[in-house]
């Protein structure tokens, strides 16, 4: 019994230190930087060019073709880190300087993208438009909004 | 007979050890915490637990039964207790193994990888899905030998305490006794890494030499630092949605699969199967990497 209290009183103890210095502690980023852990992640990923987001929350980067993109998504205090190619994403909307992509990924089922200008969330738009679904292209094609554009 | 169990008086140890770590790594030590994986870790146990609680009766008939056609008649002596310790670790290096190898009990084991943290909580983030993976019946060989239920139970408990320690990264290495007869924080980092080098290697529980035996003992390398996690590191700290992500992955594999041999496929073939080989299993990316290196080399 006295065994079960000690328990108890230190997973409480434990929870309150953790809440604690999640809020008191500033969070350290991991020191890789996102292209270094792209390139870690993805052996065959051969990066042509990258772009870091508003902020330097994300980083995507542009593979050996138009269509073979990766995102390393900022989360906690590292990254995630996933690559895209043909007819991977369900959607794509894109609206001044952001950009939000869904795909069939349950842990992460979409990422909303900050650019610094609508110059550059356009130029991404259109090269995520080359990793969207077949239908979804036609879709978008139908309607005049080249990959969902509001 | 009864006897203690090894998990319930280690748990107010276990905590503090975890409070001590993360002052420590507040005050600037080699730990590394963030306040949501470690909460995802700690629920994740809970949840282990409860799941434990709900199963335990139903493992218990089933090892009785199981005892009941026992070959030898084991008694409570000293030596079958060193014994079944030794025989059970073994059973769990195999367990282990199979984990990482058959995505149907990877399912269930990947929770455990899941933080992209090492740190003493990531020990408490365990399974609640170990009895749908079937985990249980690799116990059951001891009791079919003829070790009692009860000290069945007692030394897989000690077992589960003795790999909570390995569990960090502020102990760097052991002397170099220690670490090839036992499994250290050092052989346990390189299990939890994803570095195509280290990928697939020591499932030792307690033993190390196991892994030195099976041929599947891998050094850490001072050069080569651990980065911790999956393949594909999951993109949520939700607790149902780390619980279960593999599961989900199985069903859409499954219900989208064109043949038998592919359904068979994605249960049971290693994790990042798929019939077109499109996907990447742990052999493919550590192909990929060696043929990087050899690149590398001979630019």
């Amino acid at each position: 019994m006295l065994l079960k209290l000690a328990s108890l009183l230190a997973i409480f103890a434990l929870v309150a230190l953790n809440y604690w210095l999640g809020r008191s502690g500033k969070m350290k980023r991991d020191k890789l930087p996102a292209s270094k852990r792209i390139a870690l992640d993805l052996i065959d990923f051969k990066e042509r060019r990258g772009q870091a987001l508003k902020g330097g929350e994300d980083y995507i980067a542009l593979g050996a073709r138009d269509d073979d993109i990766a995102v390393a998504h900022s989360m906690g205090d590292g990254w995630v880190v996933r690559r895209f190619g043909p007819g991977q994403f369900d959607s794509l909307h894109h609206e001044d300087t952001d950009i939000e992509l869904s795909f069939g990924d349950f842990t992460l089922p979409r990422l909303h993208l900050h650019f610094d200008s609508e110059a550059q969330a356009q130029e991404w738009a259109t090269l995520f438009g080359n990793c969207l679904k077949e239908e979804q292209k036609s879709k978008a094609l139908e309607e005049e909004k080249p990959y969902g554009l509001a | 007979m009864d006897l203690p169990k090894p998990v319930e008086i280690a748990t107010p140890f276990f905590i503090l050890l975890i409070i001590i770590e993360m002052v420590a790594a507040r005050m600037g030590g080699r730990a590394k915490f963030e306040a949501r994986d470690t909460m995802t870790s700690l629920l994740m146990g809970f949840g282990s637990t409860i799941a434990g609680v709900l199963v335990g009766g139903m493992i218990a008939v089933m090892g009785y039964f199981v005892y009941q056609y026992r070959l030898f008649d084991i008694e409570f002596a000293l030596w079958a207790f060193v014994i079944a310790f030794i025989l059970d670790d073994m059973a769990y290096y195999w367990l282990h193994r199979i984990s990482h190898r058959v995505r149907w009990f990877w399912a269930s084991h990947v929770i455990h990888h899941s933080s992209q943290h090492y740190n003493l909580t990531t020990a408490l983030r365990q399974t609640w899905t170990g009895f749908i993976s079937l985990n249980f019946l690799f116990r059951m060989p001891l009791l079919f030998i003829g070790f009692p239920w009860e000290m069945v139970v007692f030394v897989s408990g000690l077992n589960l305490v003795g790999q909570f320690w390995i569990h960090t990264e502020a102990i760097d290495r052991f002397p170099r006794w220690f670490e090839f007869i036992m499994n250290t924080p050092s052989h346990h980092r390189v299990h939890h890494a994803t570095n195509p080098k280290y990928l697939d290697s020591n499932y030792a529980g307690v033993f190390i030499i196991w892994d030195r035996m099976f041929g599947t003992f891998v050094e850490e390398d001072r050069e080569e630092k651990c980065r911790y996690g999956i393949v594909r590191n999951l993109g949520t700290f939700n607790p149902l949605k780390v619980a279960f992500h593999e599961w989900w992955g199985i069903i859409k594999d499954v219900t989208s699969a064109k043949s038998l041999r592919d359904i068979l496929g994605f249960m049971f073939m290693p994790p990042g199967w798929s019939p077109d080989g499109s996907r990447d299993t742990s052999e493919k990316i550590k192909e990929k990497w060696r043929k990087a290196q050899q690149a590398e080399e001979s630019a």
